[in-house]
């Protein structure tokens, strides 16, 4: 499993993707959308774990620049939102299912991206 | 049908709505880093007991980061705190600096996640007016909030602040790519119904882009006071 974290919350996203490797989790890191998109030129991730509100490129949109790059790829949300119902209520047209409300418990992400990946075919 | 103190203070909720949701996704944020470090501190201590060596010098960074989230977090809420009183009286005389620089702040991560820097150019020193505080951080928080939501291409707003005669003064250049929908902002009832109130004005040039708000010294004493100006 290969996995690009996204948020320009870079003391959170680095010290997540630390974790997951440690984990065993192959777990790369980047603070914006525009770095996310040039990493994907040269980089094959499975799955991309994004921040929702970032600068310049939100969450919903690099998650479809990232989709029309490479459509088999699986999305996991990170909301700083008050709760999960009040970004569900934004994001779920977009076609962002997967989603967790901020801070994130470790094993709550990784059961996600189990089954995120498992999931099969690419969200619609 | 709605009455004019209805609109205000509609217009008031509104605007405190916007501000504590952002604080609160701020502060989320805050919570979110020292969830991950505490975690990454119970990883270390979990492989320690496992017999792999403390690596001190990280977890030295992991202290530092957590030190300075707490400062952050306590700047937010420092700044809710001054937020909230500031609607603790009807009117007031207030350091209109304090005043645009707390709205800026409360607007900072909002106007950030929209890829909008927006800076304050201060006289160097307080700027003190009686005025209605909330109803002001209200209006100032309006065009904040539009000027930052709108894919206008501003990649920064700059607020100047000054004295004209008894009057204070703020104004925003450099608004000629948002001017249309701008122009509609300041011709709509609900802030043509905050100016009222304050008795204030606002000049906004289309051609130009440059937007000036005019506030009395002292609104009980319509244009003619200042109490805070200089000298």
């Amino acid at each position: 499993m290969r996995v690009l974290l996204v948020d320009d919350e870079t003391e959170f996203v680095s010290t997540l993707a630390e974790r997951l490797s440690m984990r065993n989790i192959d777990a790369d890191w980047v603070g914006s959308g525009e770095e996310a998109l040039k990493r994907m030129a040269d980089h094959v991730y499975d799955l991309a774990v994004l921040d929702v509100k970032m600068p310049h490129i939100g969450g919903i949109e690099l998650m479809r620049r990232m989709r029309a790059r490479r459509p088999e790829m699986k999305f996991i949300f990170m909301t700083g939102h008050g709760s999960e119902q009040d970004f569900q209520a934004g994001a779920s047209e977009a076609g962002a299912e997967y989603y967790l409300a901020k801070p994130v418990h470790i094993e709550d992400l990784m059961r996600k991206m189990t089954e995120v990946l498992g999931a099969g075919a690419s969200r619609p | 049908m709605s009455t004019e103190p209805d609109v205000i203070g509609q217009e008031e909720i509104r605007y405190f709505g916007k501000v504590t949701a952002s604080i609160s996704h701020e502060l989320k944020n805050v919570l979110a880093i020292l969830n991950e470090h505490a975690g990454l501190l119970q990883d270390f201590v979990a492989m320690a007991a496992q017999g792999r060596p403390l690596d001190v010098e990280r977890i030295r960074q992991l202290s530092d980061g957590m030190l300075k989230q707490i400062g952050r977090g306590d700047t937010i809420v420092r700044n809710m705190n001054r937020f909230a009183h500031t609607a603790d009286h009807e009117r007031a005389t207030a350091d209109l600096v304090g005043l645009v620089e707390l709205s800026v702040q409360m607007f900072g991560r909002t106007a950030a996640a929209r890829g909008v820097t927006v800076q304050v150019q201060t006289p160097g020193q307080p700027m003190m007016i009686a005025t209605h505080p909330f109803v002001l951080e209200t209006l100032i928080g309006k065009l904040l909030d539009h000027l930052a939501g709108k894919a206008f291409g501003i990649g920064t707003v700059s607020i100047g602040l000054g004295w004209r005669g008894p009057e204070a003064q703020i104004s925003v250049p450099g608004l000629a790519t948002c001017a249309g929908p701008l122009a509609e902002l300041l011709a709509s009832d609900e802030v043509k119904l905050l100016l009222a109130v304050l008795d204030a004005t606002i000049e906004f040039s289309v051609a130009g882009g440059a937007l000036v708000m005019t506030l009395p010294g002292n609104i009980d004493a319509g244009r003619a006071n200042a109490p805070g100006k200089p000298a």
